[in-house]
Order: structure tokens, then C-alpha cells, then sequence
């Protein structure tokens, strides 16, 4: 194993039990119900980070409420302890992924939905590489979305997986590495 | 404790924060209400030397501030890579962050 990848973590999912996307999502929706019409009229047009974005505007994350997967967070300090980079990756709008990354205080960067820019699936491997630069990396995910990124990947690590994709991941030829969910 | 190099930082000891970079500062600084102020009061003028050059370094001053501010809000190590450039209206200032090895 190559102790100095480095190691891209997931957050709605994987870090946490929620959907931050979601939680923003409604609790726009309880504010402003006629508003978001408009906005979803809009979305069409531009996208879903433009959606991503108005929700995220003004939306305090509820850390009290959150569900924070205990082993994945064990598995970060171990990696960190190992002097190894994190960084925290999301399809979530960089605004709630800046407030996660300010509460957690264990990633050297993180990385979420801009304005233009939907951080899910592929386009997380297009930022990693082409943005970023890095060739080499760890992923730690949890959804189908991320298979994508484990292709580029030598290694699959996961938690709190469905049924259907932990198949698939078994299924896979590539080495793999199980975080057992502790919510 | 802020570490400032001129250049890039060594990179054993400190790693770029990939969204940090290469950001640009930029501030506009006139010295015309000075030169108003001397046409009508010539005689204050004499002892007073480089007028111009003193208020660049009072906006770089200001935008150097800035850049801390930056640091400290991202939880930047270190500054480098600094780039200053005054034109006839701007100073601008391009640096980029950095963070210390395993933090």
C-alpha cells in the first residue's frame, strides 16, 4: 500500500447519515414555499449548481442534529496520523462544505458544488485530475455515484453501502476496504 | 504564526492549498486630492519628498492586511509566492496559501 496517497473522503453519506443538499433544500422550502417555484423554473435553465447555490445561501449547518459516521471519522485520523493528506470532496455547495470542514477541523482542503461546477460522479475525478493535478489518489465513498471515481482508483473504500452496490464492490477486481457505519 | 516567503515556500515543509492560489489583491490609490492640495498650498510642498512612493506603501500596507485577514479566515500556514505590481491606478498583489505538512 502506498502510504502517501492521497485520500478524497465523501461527506452526505459517508461522513455524516444526512444529505446536506437536502436539509438546505428544505428548510428553503418551509421559508420561502413560493420562492423556490421560481427558483426550480429557473434550475432548469441553469443547472443544479445554480439550485445548490440559493439553497445554500444563509443555511446555518445544524451540527447538533447531524449524524456523524464515528468509524469513518477513526478511519480519517488514522490516515491523518499517518501524515497523509485529506481533503473533503461533496456535491454539496462549497458554502455548507466549508462550514463542515470549519467544524471538523481534520481536512487540509475542501472541495464542493460552485457555481458552474457540479461535484458529483465523474466530475469529481475531472476536478482531481485536472484541476488538482493529482494522479494518484484514494477515494472513500458510499454511493453508486462514486463508482466512477473508484475505477480510477486502485483501491475501493466504503461504508455505508446499499445492498446492490456492496455486490458490485465485491464483484470488483480491486482491492477493498470496508468502514464499518457507526452513526 | 504566519510564515511569509517571497517565492514558493519549501515544499517539505509546507503544501499549497489548491484553492488558495495565485489569488490577486487589488486596490486603487490616487494621489490626486495631494496634488490638488500642493497646487493650492505650494509652499507645503518643500520637505516633502517621494509623496507617491509613500502612499503605494500605505495601500500596500492595506492590502497586505488583507492577505493576513485571507490567511487567518483559511487557516493558511504560510504566504508565498508574492507578486506586486503598481500601474498608473492599481497596486495589485498576487500571492498564494499554504498549509504545513500533516495539520
Amino acid at each position: 500500500m502506498d502510504d502517501n496517497k492521497i485520500l478524497f473522503v465523501d461527506l452526505d453519506g459517508t461522513l455524516i447519515k444526512e444529505d446536506l443538499s437536502y436539509m438546505a433544500f428544505s428548510n428553503y422550502f418551509k421559508k420561502n414555499p413560493i420562492k423556490i417555484i421560481f427558483h426550480l423554473l429557473i434550475f432548469l435553465f441553469k443547472g443544479k449548481p445554480y439550485l445548490k447555490k440559493i439553497i445554500s445561501n444563509n443555511f446555518q449547518v445544524p451540527f447538533d442534529k447531524l449524524t456523524f459516521n464515528k468509524s469513518a471519522l477513526e478511519y480519517i485520523r488514522d490516515v491523518k496520523n499517518r501524515h497523509r493528506v485529506v481533503y473533503l470532496i461533496s456535491g454539496s455547495h462549497q458554502i455548507l462544505v466549508d462550514q463542515v470542514d470549519r467544524h471538523l477541523k481534520i481536512f487540509f482542503e475542501s472541495f464542493g458544488t460552485n457555481d458552474n461546477f457540479n461535484m458529483v460522479g465523474k466530475n469529481k475525478v475531472k476536478f482531481i485530475k485536472e484541476k488538482l493535478g493529482i494522479q494518484i489518489f484514494e477515494y472513500f465513498g458510499n454511493s453508486k455515484k462514486d463508482l466512477p471515481i473508484w475505477e480510477y482508483c486502485e483501491k475501493i473504500i466504503y461504508t455505508n453501502v446499499s445492498s446492490d452496490l456492496n455486490k458490485i464492490i465485491n464483484a470488483s477486481k480491486l482491492e477493498k476496504k470496508q468502514v464499518k457505519e457507526n452513526f | 504564526m504566519i510564515d511569509i516567503y517571497k517565492n514558493k515556500p519549501p515544499k517539505t515543509k509546507f503544501l499549497a492549498m489548491k484553492r488558495h492560489q495565485n489569488l490577486e489583491f487589488k486596490q486603487k490609490y490616487s494621489i490626486s486630492l495631494l496634488e490638488e492640495f500642493f497646487k493650492k498650498f505650494p509652499e507645503e510642498k518643500r520637505g516633502r519628498k517621494q509623496f507617491k512612493n509613500k502612499e503605494i506603501q500605505k495601500v500596500k500596507m492595506l492590502i497586505y492586511e488583507k492577505i493576513l485577514v485571507k490567511a487567518n479566515q483559511i487557516k493558511a500556514d504560510c504566504i508565498g509566492s508574492i507578486k506586486e505590481k503598481v500601474d498608473n491606478k492599481y497596486i495589485k498583489i498576487t500571492v498564494s496559501y499554504f498549509k504545513q505538512h500533516g495539520r
